[in-house]
């Protein structure tokens, strides 16, 4: 692990360093923000997520004594965060479960995604991708997150357990199963 | 679908997510924001001692080994405690090292660690201001102490001292560029402050360290007042910009920190102005209404004495006329100093500060030079001189050689002990002066 993150979290967690919080804000505040910019509709959403973020952490950070690994949690905080804004506008529009918060994530991503630099177009490069994520929904929860955690989002292990909630060796299993599964699916088509 | 390809499409999304431009000025704000936040959410209550080492420990150990040390626990905590300090009423032991203690290096590890992760020019800066206040606290500290090899620690840490000086000049000139004016103001604020704060306690050191360490520090103070003087220098910019607001830096604020380096200034020059008199080599003079001006003592012995003096030294005589010069134009500059403070012209005070101060510089310089030179007539005259030297030459100090009266050497004549504060140029071409040391501290700066 991250000699100076767990520097910095020593110095958070028993010093209430308010410094070093704000180190670690630095040193991942771009990597949160794009982790969340994908999955949610705007700009806005995306900064308000991030700040959040960081806000809890570090109530989180002063609060529970079971803290090690300050980038995973960060990530894993920004995406719960995110998923609560699905719930919340499900709740607030009254749109029913069907639109679950993968297919808003995916509809988001869809529209974020950039041109290919081959020169395919970006209307083959989103049908592809649909493609690809309606498979993938087809796959069991935890597989689901595993590949989107690991291909999308670039996550490293560790941070996908504690994510999670697993343990990392589970984490790669699951990974290499996810994979098989998928491409099961895919070459059926 | 090939098996491969859908990881190529997963993959461009992960690249989409990374050519995502993040706005710098919003992180900024944000970053404002959560300090603030975390100032109002900090707990009241302390951190124990015992909760702060055993966060430490659950930190770098995984819980599996930490199993096994809980019998020697209370010998971990008890490290771990000198480590990371004791409780959090007193200062952590690592935070109170000076130089030549075993907890300095770390001290200085996590000194440079800060300094690498902060990223703006800005707060760089002001982070290696604050940590030549730690240096002067750490001089202060050691010049108190009974420490063994005292006197080579706090010259090593007048070296870095200056060193570091250095560095804040460069780094000050390269904010000015860059930053906002409102953490220009701030930082050339705080720059100001601490090198007060250091001018005053080298000048209290001066006084109880061995004479080879003084040169160092005299080396110090002439660095010290260069950057506040840059430091005033840079305010005056910020309040003289035309978009700055009122409030970031105020005329007040200016005008007392000029007033501040004037009167030191004015005490360097009298000081000097004394010591030049005492030599016999000059006096003082009312034939200006203004001041009285330094002129040369034609009748000093000294001077008549110095017909023995070889040519490629300087002979006293001439070494005194430079002095006076410099006396002479240092006050001239200062007097103007003060007149362009009630005239409030900043711009004027911004540069005629800069001359001033130079002017001390050289003052400083050519008293050395003098000394240099009276030292080496003496030598040549020596017995005749040292009779007549017993009167006239109070404040030159040497390393004694002879009986009753001060003897002079040939070599290092450093500076007299008494408490001015002369900046001394720290290019002072005189190599009878300086002490020519080449030790290579330890205490390294970025």
């Amino acid at each position: 692990m991250n000699l100076l993150d767990q520097y910095l979290l020593f110095r958070v967690r028993s010093r209430r360093d308010a410094e070093a919080y704000a180190k670690i804000y630095d040193r991942y505040v771009a990597s949160i923000y794009r982790f969340v910019f994908l999955k949610l509709p705007s700009k806005e959403q995306a900064e308000d997520v991030t700040s959040e973020t960081f806000l809890r952490t570090w109530q989180y950070l002063l609060d529970q004594s079971d803290v090690w690994h300050v980038r995973a949690l960060l990530y894993q905080v920004a995406r719960n965060l995110v998923a609560d804004f699905y719930r919340k506008i499900s709740k607030e529009r009254e749109i029913p479960l069907s639109v679950t918060l993968f297919d808003a994530t995916t509809s988001s991503l869809i529209d974020r995604l950039s041109d290919d630099r081959r020169g395919q177009t970006q209307t083959e490069a989103r049908a592809e991708f649909a493609l690809v994520m309606r498979s993938i929904s087809r796959l069991k929860e935890d597989y689901q997150d595993v590949l989107l955690l690991r291909y999308i989002d670039g996550l490293p292990f560790e941070d996908i357990a504690r994510i999670l909630n697993k343990n990392v060796g589970n984490v790669r299993v699951l990974f290499h199963r996810a994979s098989k599964a998928l491409d099961h699916l895919l070459e059926k088509k | 679908m090939p098996s491969l390809s859908w990881k190529r499409t997963l993959k461009r999304m992960h690249q989409t997510s990374q050519h995502v431009k993040v706005d710098e000025a919003w992180v900024g704000l944000q970053r404002q924001k959560l300090v603030v936040h975390l100032a109002k959410t900090m707990p009241v209550d302390p951190v124990s001692a015992k909760s702060s080492a055993r966060s430490y420990l659950s930190q770098f150990i995984p819980a599996r080994f930490a199993v096994f040390l809980r019998r020697p626990a209370l010998a971990m905590l008890s490290i771990f405690g000198v480590v990371t300090g004791g409780s959090v009423a007193s200062v952590s032991a690592a935070e109170r090292a000076v130089p030549g203690d075993l907890l300095y290096p770390l001290k200085i590890v996590k000194e440079q660690t800060s300094l690498v992760f902060t990223k703006s020019k800005t707060d760089k800066l002001k982070l290696k201001t604050e940590f030549v206040g730690r240096r002067i606290e750490e001089v202060k500290a050691l010049a108190l102490s009974d420490a063994p090899q005292k006197g080579e620690r706090i010259k090593e840490t007048v070296e870095v001292l200056k060193r570091d000086f250095d560095t804040v000049k460069t780094q000050l000139s390269e904010v000015k560029k860059e930053a906002q004016p409102r953490d220009i103001a701030a930082t050339a604020k705080l720059i100001d402050q601490k090198t007060k704060e250091v001018v005053k306690t080298l000048k209290d050191v001066k006084a109880v360290v061995p004479v080879e360490v003084q040169t160092k520090v005299v080396e110090a103070q002439a660095a010290a007042v260069e950057i506040s003087v840059k430091a005033v220098q840079a305010l005056i910019d910020v309040k003289t910009a035309s978009d700055v607001h009122d409030d970031v830096v105020t005329n007040e604020e200016i005008v007392e920190s000029v007033q501040d380096k004037v009167s030191g200034l004015e005490q360097n020059l009298s000081d000097a102005t004394q010591k030049l008199v005492a030599t016999g080599l000059a006096s003082t003079s009312t034939t200006s209404s203004t001041a009285p001006l330094l002129i040369v003592n034609a009748s000093s012995s000294l001077i008549t004495a110095s017909s023995t003096v070889t040519s490629t030294q300087v002979s006293p005589s001439v070494a005194a006329s430079t002095s006076v010069d410099t006396i002479n134009s240092a006050k001239l500059a200062l007097d103007q100093t003060k007149q362009l403070i009630s005239e409030q012209d900043l711009e004027g005070l911004k540069d005629k500060l800069g001359q001033a101060a130079q002017a001390a510089v050289q003052v400083e310089n050519s008293l050395v030079a003098l000394e240099s030179a009276v030292a080496a007539n003496a030598s040549s005259t020596a017995a005749a001189l040292m009779l007549t030297a017993s009167s006239t030459l109070p404040a030159l100090q040497a390393s004694g050689t002879t009986s009753t009266v001060p003897g002079m050497t040939t070599g290092t004549v450093p500076l007299s002990v008494s408490s001015s504060t002369l900046p001394v140029s720290s290019v002072s071409g005189s190599s009878s002066a300086a002490s020519t040391t080449t030790s290579t501290s330890t205490f390294k700066t970025p």
